[in-house]
């Protein structure tokens, strides 16, 4: 894992496809972001409750843990994990799969589908959040 | 008279005698009288010919008389002279058989040739003494010393290439004026001779052709003895030589030539007959005189024997009769004692058929109902048989009900569907044995449809077998309405389709799963192409910025192909979700319009939009409708040649007016899309909305096309309670309809 400067804002990036994640990572450090990886949702519960990332972009398909399940643990084991914005960034479309249709309750902040997004629109919404006002959570 | 036999024989023997005799002499007869005229015939002709020869001689011999005083009185004095006397007075034509004309000089002792006519192949004639050779000369002399024509024997003459049998004739020429009384005178006034030629086949065949044709022959002979030596002519020499046939007629005649004389035998040939009816007639006579004489005694022995066995005969009935005659005398009135009785019981007889008859006609008129009856009976349960084979061996389940829904039969595919046999299912309220509680909305609508609308209900419903399994099942129910419009029965039919609908299911989640790991890759390619353009891996040629912008715009087609397979599983799945909101639909079909731009000026389309006056606003999902209009403009432009036309327009309509045959059930939108294209085949019309569907025509304009569109907005019309639907002409054009409920009560 690279260095990272204490000034930058940390992503925190779960997918587990190779491209994908090179895509995401050279386009959110172009914007001056630190990236953290995680290729499944083991490591990336690790990953998340150790470096405490500003903000994660969550993909949910992924082996030995999904995203669902992830955020689940993320949201349970840490006060942090509670309130840290989440932006789920998969290929499902949520109204129509069992398996995201409660992703809802989880607290997303955004919900987009890779394919239809540019990857700087992803970047701008990753920005955005980063820089809203910060929600008050329980 | 009877006749005895012996007398018979007798009688038969004399008149069969008399008869023969008769027919003996009359055969004579015939044959004398044919013989006699054969001979008749023969003798005619003979006679004829004889006369014609003696006449042509004559006239020979006259004319050479002629020739002898003309030469006298002028003779000729050159062989050019000659000529021309004699090829002028004698021609061969006039006078057949003569050869040539010689005149012979006396010169001293000697007669030597000095003219020929024709003198042509004679040369070497000229000069010849004729008195040399003997039979010439005492022709000569003979002609010298008496004054008279003169005639060889038989000679040989060269003519026509061989050697011919003929005389030559000398006609003596003196001085003129001398007197020639005695021989003496005759002997010193002599200058000289014609000499003349004659081929006696020649003469003769001339004279001679018709004779020749009644097969009678001819011999000529030079003196009277009629041998070789002498014979002049033969006319049927090489059938008949000499003396080798006896003719039963001959005829022998001497002819005068000149001085000498000429024998004529004539017979007739073989073939010299009588018509064939006379040649035959003594035959015939012979022949049919015998038959006929036996044919007479035949008739008379069969005639008397005839008649003695009908005499016999005769006398046998009459005997019959008489005794006949007696007993039917005694008969008689014990006969008409009888018949009165008869008389009566026939009566009675008639009277009790009249009866029967009538009894028969009404038993058959019974008997013919029945046969009726039998069959319609027959047939009717042939039927039932046949309705009940098919029912038991059906593989849907097939269960009827009474009005309140009680089972009153079951077939046997119920038990092979539910588990339960069909004893168990009789008497109990239909499905209950085996339903699964679905909500109570469920089946109000089914008893609405089936009890008081009276309409079959199809629907798909969800059951439990015997074993606990979980079956999905499409059923369809429809009442039995009897005259009077009371159901006294439901006939329920039942399909089991879980395995159709696992089917579907895999199908639907394949191609989700599908759908979904083609947009990692996708992502992928969009969000590098993306980068690239953005100049994240160096500054990029304008040609390379074109290549990356076509990669990009051919991945957000791709992904625009994966979003409608995934909107239509969503729309099959019912899960899709609907935002009704207030919608301008005129905007929105402004703004697809628009955005279709590009594709209509390059077909050079005219577009013609009309949105009528205070259109309402619609409570509808926006999402809906756009993939609608997206969907029939896109189509329109596709299908729509070259410098076609295009018409959009949006109506208002009330509820209860007809748009083109569809009722609007409420206050309602309509908007028609109209284009000059390919239309749509009549053979195509049932098939344009189904999943999937392209027709030919359409795969020619356009190969890539999924077939999706049509399928799709036709199930979102069915969501919202709208409709959709087409009118075309191939080749002329299409219109498509989209009638959009307004009022709140038909939303979802």
């Amino acid at each position: 894992m690279p260095l990272l400067e204490p000034t930058k804002k940390k992503v925190l990036v779960v997918e587990d496809d190779d491209a994908t994640l090179k895509a995401l990572r050279l386009a959110l450090e172009k914007a001056g972001l630190a990236v953290l990886e995680a290729k499944n949702g083991v490591s990336g519960v690790v990953v998340a409750l150790e470096k405490h990332p500003d903000l994660i972009l969550l993909d949910i398909l992924m082996p030995m843990m999904n995203g669902w399940e992830m955020l689940q643990q993320v949201r349970e084991k840490d006060d942090w994990g509670k309130c840290v914005p989440v932006i789920i960034l998969t290929n499902l479309s949520a109204d129509e799969d069992a398996q995201i249709r409660h992703i809802a309750e989880l607290g997303p902040s955004f919900f987009m589908v890779k394919a239809d997004w540019k990857v700087e629109g992803v970047v701008e919404k990753v920005l955005e959040t980063l820089n809203a006002e910060k929600v008050p959570c329980p | 008279m009877q006749l005895v036999k012996k007398q018979r024989i007798l009688l038969l023997a004399t008149v069969l005698m008399i008869l023969l005799t008769a027919t003996f002499f009359t055969w004579k007869q015939v044959k004398s009288s044919t013989e006699g005229t054969a001979l008749y015939r023969f003798e005619q002709y003979a006679s004829r010919d004889v006369a014609n020869v003696q006449s042509a001689l004559n006239f020979y011999i006259s004319a050479l008389y002629s020739a002898q005083g003309l030469y006298e009185v002028y003779p000729p004095a050159s062989q050019a002279e000659f000529s021309n006397y004699f090829k002028r007075l004698i021609r061969p034509d006039r006078y057949p058989g003569i050869l040539a004309m010689v005149f012979v000089e006396k010169a001293g002792g000697q007669y030597v040739i000095k003219y020929v006519e024709p003198l042509v192949g004679n040369e070497s004639a000229v000069g010849v003494d004729l008195y040399a050779l003997a039979d010439r000369r005492i022709a000569i002399e003979g002609a010298r010393d008496t004054g008279q024509i003169t005639a060889t024997p038989k000679v040989l003459l060269f003519a026509s290439g061989k050697n011919r049998p003929g005389t030559v004739l000398f006609v003596p020429l003196y001085k003129a004026g001398a007197s020639l009384e005695t021989t003496e005178q005759r002997r010193s006034a002599i200058i000289g001779e014609l000499d003349v030629p004659i081929v006696v086949q020649n003469l003769f065949d001339h004279v001679l052709a018709e004779t020749r044709d009644q097969n009678i022959a001819l011999e000529v002979f030079d003196g009277t003895d009629m041998t070789e030596d002498h014979l002049y002519y033969d006319s049927d020499e090489t059938k008949y030589p000499l003396g080798a046939y006896t003719s039963r007629f001959t005829l022998i005649k001497q002819l005068k030539v000149a001085d000498r004389v000429w024998t004529l035998k004539f017979y007739a040939l073989p073939e010299f007959k009588l018509s064939l009816f006379a040649e035959l007639a003594p035959m015939l006579t012979l022949i049919i005189g015998t038959l006929f004489s036996l044919l007479i005694a035949f008739v008379i022995y069969a005639l008397t024997t005839a008649r003695d066995k009908a005499i016999l005969i005769a006398k046998d009935i009459t005997k019959e009769l008489e005794s006949v005659n007696k007993s039917l005398l005694s008969n008689d009135k014990e006969l008409s004692r009888k018949n009165t009785i008869i008389n009566e019981q026939l009566q009675s007889l008639l009277e009790s058929k009249k009866a029967m008859l009538n009894l028969l006609q009404d038993l058959r008129g019974e008997k013919e109902k029945l046969a009726d009856e039998k069959t319609k009976a027959e047939n009717l349960t042939n039927d039932l048989k046949k309705f009940k084979l098919a029912l038991d061996n059906a593989s849907d389940q097939v269960v009827i009900t009474d009005g309140e829904g009680i089972v009153v039969y079951a077939n046997a595919a119920v038990e092979k569907i539910t588990g339960y046999n069909p004893e168990e299912a009789l008497g109990k309220k239909a499905g209950v044995l085996w339903k699964v509680p679905m909500p109570i909305e469920y089946y109000k609508n089914l008893w609405h449809t089936i009890k008081e609308q009276k309409k079959t209900f199809i629907g798909e419903i969800q059951n439990r077998r015997k074993n606990g399994q979980l079956y999905t099942a499409l059923i369809s129910i429809s009442p039995v309405l009897d005259n009077s419009g009371n159901v006294p029965y439901f006939v329920g039919i039942e399909r089991d389709i879980t395995r159709e609908k696992e089917i579907d299911q895999a199908k639907s989640e394949f191609i989700s799963l599908a759908s979904h790991q083609m947009r990692t890759p996708l992502t992928a390619i969009s969000w590098y192409t993306e980068m690239l353009l953005d100049g994240d891996a160096g500054k990029l040629s304008v040609k390379q910025e074109n290549y990356f912008n076509e990669i990009y715009t051919a991945g957000r087609q791709i992904n625009k192909i994966i979003k409608s397979f995934l909107h239509i599983l969503r729309l099959e799945a019912g899960t899709v979700s609907v935002n009704p909101i207030a919608l301008d639909v005129a905007d929105m079909s402004r703004t697809v319009v628009k955005e279709s731009k590009l594709d209509i000026e390059k077909k050079h389309l005219r577009v013609t939009e009309r949105y009528q006056e205070s259109l309402p606003t619609v409570h509808i999902d926006q999402e809906l409708v756009r993939v609608v209009l997206q969907n029939l403009v896109t189509n329109a432009i596709k299908y729509t040649r070259e410098k076609g036309e295009i018409g959009i327009s949006m109506d208002q309509v009330k509820r209860g007016a007809t748009i083109d045959g569809k009722t609007a059930e409420g206050n309602s939108l309509v908007i028609s899309v109209h284009d000059t294209g390919i239309g749509i085949a009549a053979g195509d019309r049932d098939k344009i909305f189904d999943k999937f569907f392209r027709s030919e025509s359409a795969k020619l304009l356009d190969p890539n096309g999924n077939g999706l569109g049509l399928y799709m907005a036709r199930k979102m019309m069915d969501i919202v309670g709208g409709k959709i639907w087409f009118e075309s002409e191939e080749g002329r054009g299409a219109t498509f309809y989209v009638l959009l409920p307004v009022d709140e009560k038909n939303l979802v």
